[in-house]
């Protein structure tokens, strides 16, 4: 009868000690899995983008410098306006704010048809900016994962 | 019997985490392996794309100018020549103000800063994609005229991101 007991106490304790150990480490499997697959999804859609600019130039008329570029990946890149701006200059090198301010940027989808910028359509960025210097400058758009693409040129 | 009940409770626990862990690096695995061959399809099209603008003439078109531009095709995949292509131009006009417009495709007669596709030639093979060795004609329309005396320039970009470019005269 006491072995029985014992028996049935130990079955009881060895039930509860797994069902917590699959309470501890289950859900902690299941997160590591889970952070796993959202970095492979971020580190595929920077392998799938790819961009380029494909033209320039600056106008110390209105102090304005554009440029084009172009998507030539394999995926559609959204939120444009978290995308960052530099622009070198012959005397400076910055970054430009998008939207508002002294000196930013603005962009527009110029491929006709397009309301996204999707797989080989152009986005027209343009600089508004205090002045333009002439001389050789140099425009860096990187879009918001992290793929980057520039272009020399010359005001 | 405790000690079976609790080992044969705690290999379930392993064997399913091991599940767990083997389906999520399968899948890492796979979507890694598509990515990456998706991403080298499409370099490899660009490294084997070029274009080369062979002539590009302007006339005198009244109140605005008209180009044509030859471009062939010296690389080795086809091209489809659409709105996904990029044309763009640089140019002074009658005011002696820099213009620089984005021409925008059209598949009919072309209006005002836009271009279309004339011909493809020879055309004999994969009609209408302007195969390796073919030469396109595209004529645009520039508003406003471009100055007489002056060149301008046309850039032209394929849909991969390739890009030539050719200065024309003003008629």
């Amino acid at each position: 009868m006491d072995k029985v007991i014992t028996t049935a106490l130990l079955a009881i304790a060895a039930v509860i000690s797994a069902v917590v150990m699959i309470n501890v480490v289950l859900p902690g499997v299941n997160k590591s899995s889970t952070a796993l697959m959202n970095a492979n999804n971020i580190s595929v859609d920077r392998v799938k983008t790819v961009v380029e600019v494909v033209y320039a130039y600056g106008d110390t008329g209105t102090d304005e410098i554009a440029f084009y570029v172009k998507n030539v990946g394999d995926t559609t890149i959204n939120l444009v306006d978290s995308s960052e701006v530099f622009l070198e200059t012959p005397t400076t090198t910055k970054r430009i704010p998008y939207g508002s301010g002294t000196e930013y940027w603005t962009y527009s989808i110029v491929s006709a048809g397009d309301t996204k910028w999707s797989q080989r359509a152009t986005v027209k960025i343009t600089l508004t900016l205090t002045a333009v210097e002439t001389g050789i400058h140099k425009v860096t758009m990187v879009v918001p994962n992290g793929i980057s693409a520039d272009l020399e040129f010359s005001v | 019997m405790s000690s079976v009940i609790g080992g044969v409770i705690s290999l379930v626990l392993l064997f399913g985490a091991g599940m767990l862990l083997a389906n999520t690096v399968l899948g890492i695995g796979i979507g890694q392996q598509r990515s990456l061959d998706t991403a080298a399809k499409t370099s490899g099209m660009r490294l084997r794309t070029s274009i080369s603008i062979s002539s590009a003439i302007a006339v005198d078109q009244g109140s605005t100018t008209g180009v044509t531009v030859q471009i062939g095709n010296d690389g080795s995949v086809g091209i489809i020549v659409s709105s996904t292509m990029d044309v763009f131009v640089s140019y002074t006009d009658t005011t002696d103000a820099m213009v620089r417009e984005y021409l925008e495709y059209t598949s009919g007669a072309p209006g005002a800063n836009q271009w279309t596709l004339t011909s493809i030639s020879p055309d004999t093979f994969n009609e209408g994609i302007w195969d390796s060795d073919e030469t396109v004609t595209l004529d645009l329309v520039l508003s406003p005229e471009i100055k007489t005396g002056t060149s301008g320039i046309v850039l032209v970009a394929t849909p991969t991101g390739i890009t030539d470019s050719a200065y024309f005269d003003a008629p």
